[in-house]
């Protein structure tokens, strides 16, 4: 059972890159699936383009987010997917998030 | 927020199975499919006063020609609606891949049985060239759509059924007389396995096709996950 300085360690740790809400919604979206297209994550998160785009960015760049374009025909078609490394992390993100939470006695 | 995280997730998962895995309506059009296969012998043998062997050529057009109907309308159904928000697939399971190479496989080996058949069997010169052409392409073509179109377990046994269904009918030598008369065996599973089929898949297709529009609905409730 985790003790007082070990859960606040625990919050410490916890990855910066998931813990922010939208991309914590994107990844939850995308761990559904095996890959999604831009349009059904922004669907589901209600988020706008922009603020989804930039928040994929930063996972991209940290390696939690495949991000594929190209066309459907003649239409543009970006499709993504969440990587090993991301379904990973958020599999950490949510066992260091039950170890931080206060214990009811 | 874990929950409704966990929901999101859960929503994902759910909406993505509609590209893959669920045919939903396209279940119910497959039951209007085999109808229309058990239609058209009579209406072919009644508008073409020609040999067995020329209506089979005729039948073999249509059967072919329906199977690649219920096929663009699956993809159009699938693309319309089930994707409406957005293309999403599924994880595949392992065995329904391998399901969908089984079945790419065997219909492969058909494929291969019918040059055999329509050029070596005993009536080889009965058919027309045309029909031998477009018979062969059809046969050849099965294998194909069945990987690049057939992507879960309940749309690959329709699949199945049709194809055999399709193919029994042209095949077998006058299946549809067999089952006026209500003769033989396959005549008789025929008969009590196409109700079944034909009102399982509507029942199936049409409660699929509700719980994707109460998906919907779900997902268009939706908070904005930045507020």
């Amino acid at each position: 059972m985790s003790k007082g300085p070990d859960r606040l360690q625990a919050i410490l740790d916890l990855d910066r890159l998931v813990h922010e809400p939208a991309r914590l919604a994107i990844l939850s979206v995308l761990s559904g699936v095996e890959w999604a297209e831009f349009k059904m994550v922004e669907s589901l998160t209600r988020l706008t383009k922009g603020n989804l785009s930039s928040h994929l960015a930063k996972l991209e760049e940290g390696g939690y987010v495949a991000i594929h374009k190209g066309y459907r025909g003649k239409v543009p078609l970006t499709t993504l997917a969440i990587t090993k490394k991301g379904r990973e992390a958020l599999d950490r993100y949510w066992e260091q998030l039950r170890q931080a939470a206060p214990r009811r006695s | 927020m874990a929950t409704d995280l966990a929901r999101l997730s859960q929503l994902s998962s759910r909406y993505a199975r509609y590209g893959r895995s669920l045919p939903g309506l396209s279940l119910a059009l497959g039951g209007v499919v085999m109808l229309l296969l058990l239609l058209a012998p009579p209406l072919i043998g009644n508008a073409a006063e020609v040999s067995w062997e020329h209506q089979r050529g005729l039948l073999a057009l249509a059967v072919s020609a329906l199977l690649a109907l219920w096929l663009l309308a699956k993809e159009g159904l699938r693309r319309r609606i089930y994707q409406s928000l957005g293309l999403a697939e599924s994880r595949p399971a392992p065995s329904t891949a391998l399901f969908i190479r089984t079945l790419a496989a065997g219909l492969a080996v058909l494929a291969l049985a019918y040059p055999v058949k329509a050029l070596l069997g005993p009536a080889a010169q009965e058919p027309t060239s045309v029909q031998v052409a477009l018979g062969l392409t059809a046969c050849w073509a099965l294998p194909w759509a069945t990987l690049r179109f057939i992507r879960g377990w309940q749309e690959g046994l329709l699949w199945l059924v049709l194809g055999f269904w399709g193919l029994a009918l042209i095949w077998v030598l006058p299946l549809w007389e067999g089952l006026l008369q209500g003769k033989g065996a396959l005549a008789a599973i025929l008969f009590a396995a196409l109700p079944l089929a034909y009102f399982g898949g509507l029942a199936v297709g049409l409660v699929q096709h509700l719980q994707f529009l109460r998906l919907v609905r779900e997902i268009r409730a939706q908070e904005p996950c930045d507020e």
